[in-house]
């Protein structure tokens, strides 16, 4: 696992308590119990303590799944 | 607090924990701010189960105008300058033209006087925790920074009029600005793009800022009680034996004024009811002498004990604790010296040490800062002021109990109710530990809910005898049904030991409800040995702890003297 996916990884968990630690890289917004809008603003809120990259609502309205979020920050990150 | 850090705190197992509710009074949207504070109360409170009910968004006072304040342990409200204008946001196109600024700041005017009401309403209920503006004004008058314009002026005005009503109400707990600004730097609050986004207007680092200090608001830490003092370059600046009383000094002049604010602080803690003592290395004669200086800035009898010989410290302390009849760990010990007050945290591990730093004013700060999160109080009430006098008092009673108790000239009034207004009583339910039923705590909403039962009954003690008054030192909460009685919760202070209450307490409950028996609802705690000895002296098992009166009678005959010694008044 790279040090993105750790990363990402535990802040899925802290968001989405009730997520397997191995389904976190397959997760959805449809299959992930709690995962709403009020959840996305959550998410996005970790995702910029972690990386220090914020994402307006517009950017984070496609974050659609697990893989949606590490592709969105993995465009940020490499600039 | 890292926000990954909150919501691991917020899912951790609870389960079986009694669950409380708290309001967050925030019209934008309430996370992060929402997750952050029930984290802190978590954090603070770690046997219960907290909960964090938020209002729904955009208009702060219409939805706390609106809200049943039952069933919540208290309410934190966030208000910002767009809940007392909109056009003092970012959110709203209202204008920012000039000839806007009259009717700004009377709107502002009117919001503040409905925030008033909603807030006394929820007062009653609740302890209230309140923040003025955090956020900046919005540039709706240009001056060229750094002057203010007169609108600015005006609405701060207008502000810290509400926070001064805040601060002498009842139940609000206004949090002070210059914690937050300490804690939270004002250029780095605000989150322009998260509020333009989604209306969160807070940094993450602002929100755990100002969420940590409502939670202390709201569920503060009990206050220490006693706090026991060096005097060699500690209270005074030079070594007593060598310089003479005349010659220890405390002020400017002498070069030694950082003694000297020490000097005020202490007096300031003994007026607030701290209870202050010296352990000193010294001839008592000389310290005698030196407290007896007039231009001491804390005056000699704010002392006691003074304990001046030239044994361990320690030893000192174990006095002084005894004499207080008070804990450790409610208990701070301040000296110069590192090696004396390793020698006292090595006996007493519970105990605070701080160490007194002369050469180093800004420690004395950093002290003072210390201090007064150790002993602050959200209000100061008649009995704190009643305490140093009490223990002195007991202190200097004959050893003889019935003898003393014989010469005590003893009045004890009772107060049987239902009112769940009685803050003294609610307080003393929950900070006393040692004569305890049971060691449980109530939380304000449960307070209120098991007094509206018609069968239950309050009832508070106060004590005065020949030395003085002791104040309110006893509540007891219990049900009454017909010829029995239950009491649920039962806590004496500390302070009214050995006067032998309980027993005229318990004699004047079959009086007065008519009851054959009544029944404790008792249980061990760590630390409620008395409650397990007065079991004892009247034979009730610990595990039937149920009384009946003709028992009472048999087993307490000193009570035939109640009449005369302990007249009761209802």
């Amino acid at each position: 696992m790279s040090d993105l996916d750790a990363r990402l990884s535990s802040l899925f968990l802290a968001a989405f308590p009730g997520l397997d630690v191995g389904a976190v890289r397959a997760a959805t917004q449809d299959s992930t119990a709690g995962w709403d809008s009020v959840a996305t603003v959550m998410l996005a809120s970790l995702v910029e303590e972690e990386f220090g990259e914020g994402f307006d609502m517009d950017e984070a309205a496609d974050w659609s799944s697990y893989q949606a979020v590490r592709l969105s920050l993995e465009k940020r990150l490499s600039g | 607090m890292k926000l990954r850090e909150a919501l691991e705190i917020i899912h951790s197992d609870r389960s079986g924990a009694a669950q409380i509710q708290y309001l967050l009074g925030f019209s934008a949207t309430p996370n992060p701010l929402q997750t952050f504070l029930q984290a802190f109360l978590l954090t603070r409170q770690s046997s219960l189960a907290v909960g964090v009910d938020t209002l729904p968004y955009g208009d702060l006072i219409g939805a706390l105008e609106g809200r049943d304040p039952n069933g919540y342990a208290g309410a934190a409200i966030v208000v910002e300058w767009y809940d007392l204008d909109p056009r003092l946001g970012f959110r709203r196109l209202g204008g920012w033209a000039r000839s806007a600024i009259p009717d700004i700041v009377a709107t502002v005017q009117q919001n503040l006087q409905r925030l008033r009401a909603a807030i006394q309403r929820l007062a009653a209920a609740m302890p209230v925790a309140i923040s003025l503006p955090t956020l900046p004004l919005p540039p709706i008058s240009i001056t060229a920074p750094p002057q203010a314009h007169e609108y600015e002026a005006k609405l701060w005005t207008e502000a810290w009029t509400f926070a001064g009503w805040c601060a002498s109400r009842r139940n609000v707990r206004l949090l002070n600005p210059a914690d937050l600004d300490r804690d939270s730097p004002t250029a780095a609050r605000f989150d322009f793009r998260a509020e333009l986004g989604q209306g969160s207007p807070y940094k993450l680092a602002h929100a755990s800022a100002l969420a940590e200090l409502l939670s202390r608001l709201l569920a503060p830490e009990p206050a220490l009680k006693g706090l026991i003092t060096d005097l060699d370059d500690t209270l005074w600046k030079g070594l007593l034996g060598e310089v003479g009383p005349a010659g220890v000094a405390f002020t400017l002049q002498g070069g030694a004024q950082i003694h000297g604010l020490y000097q005020q602080f202490l007096q300031s803690l003994a007026e607030r009811g701290v209870l202050l003592a010296i352990a000193t290395k010294n001839d008592p004669a000389l310290v005698d002498q030196a407290l007896a200086r007039p231009d001491l800035l804390v005056t000699k009898d704010s002392f006691f004990p003074v304990e001046a010989h030239w044994g361990p410290k320690s030893e000192s302390v174990e006095r002084i604790l005894n004499a207080w009849n008070v804990g450790p760990e409610a208990v701070a010990f301040i000296d110069d010296s590192p090696m004396e007050a390793a020698e006292v945290q090595s006996r007493f591990p519970e105990l605070r040490c701080l160490r007194f730093t002369a050469n180093d004013p800004s420690h004395l700060l950093q002290l003072f800062d210390t201090l007064r999160q150790w002993y602050g109080k959200s209000a100061i009430r008649a009995e704190d002021r009643l305490r140093v006098e009490s223990v002195r008092n007991a202190a200097s009673l004959d050893a003889s109990r019935d003898g003393f108790l014989a010469t005590l000239q003893s009045r004890v009034t009772f107060h049987l109710s239902r009112d769940s207004g009685d803050d003294r009583a609610f307080e003393l339910l929950n900070k006393t530990n040692q004569f305890n039923l049971n060691g449980r705590r109530l939380t304000l909403p449960d307070w209120a809910r098991i007094l509206a039962d018609p069968e239950a009954f309050l009832l508070t003690v106060e004590y005065t005898d020949k030395f003085g008054s002791l104040g309110k030192i006893a509540v007891i909460i219990g049900h009454s049904r017909g010829a029995s009685a239950t009491i649920e919760y039962w806590a004496l202070s500390c302070r009214a030991f050995s006067r032998r209450i309980e027993h005229a307490t318990l004699a004047h409950l079959f009086d007065r409800l008519g009851v054959e028996a009544i029944a404790l609802d008792y249980a061990p705690t760590d630390r409620n040995g008395p409650v397990r000895e007065f079991l004892a002296g009247l034979e009730i098992s610990p595990k039937e702890p149920v009384i009946s009166l003709s028992a009472f009678e048999a087993r307490c005959p000193h009570l035939q003297f109640v009449p005369e010694d302990f007249p009761a008044h209802v």
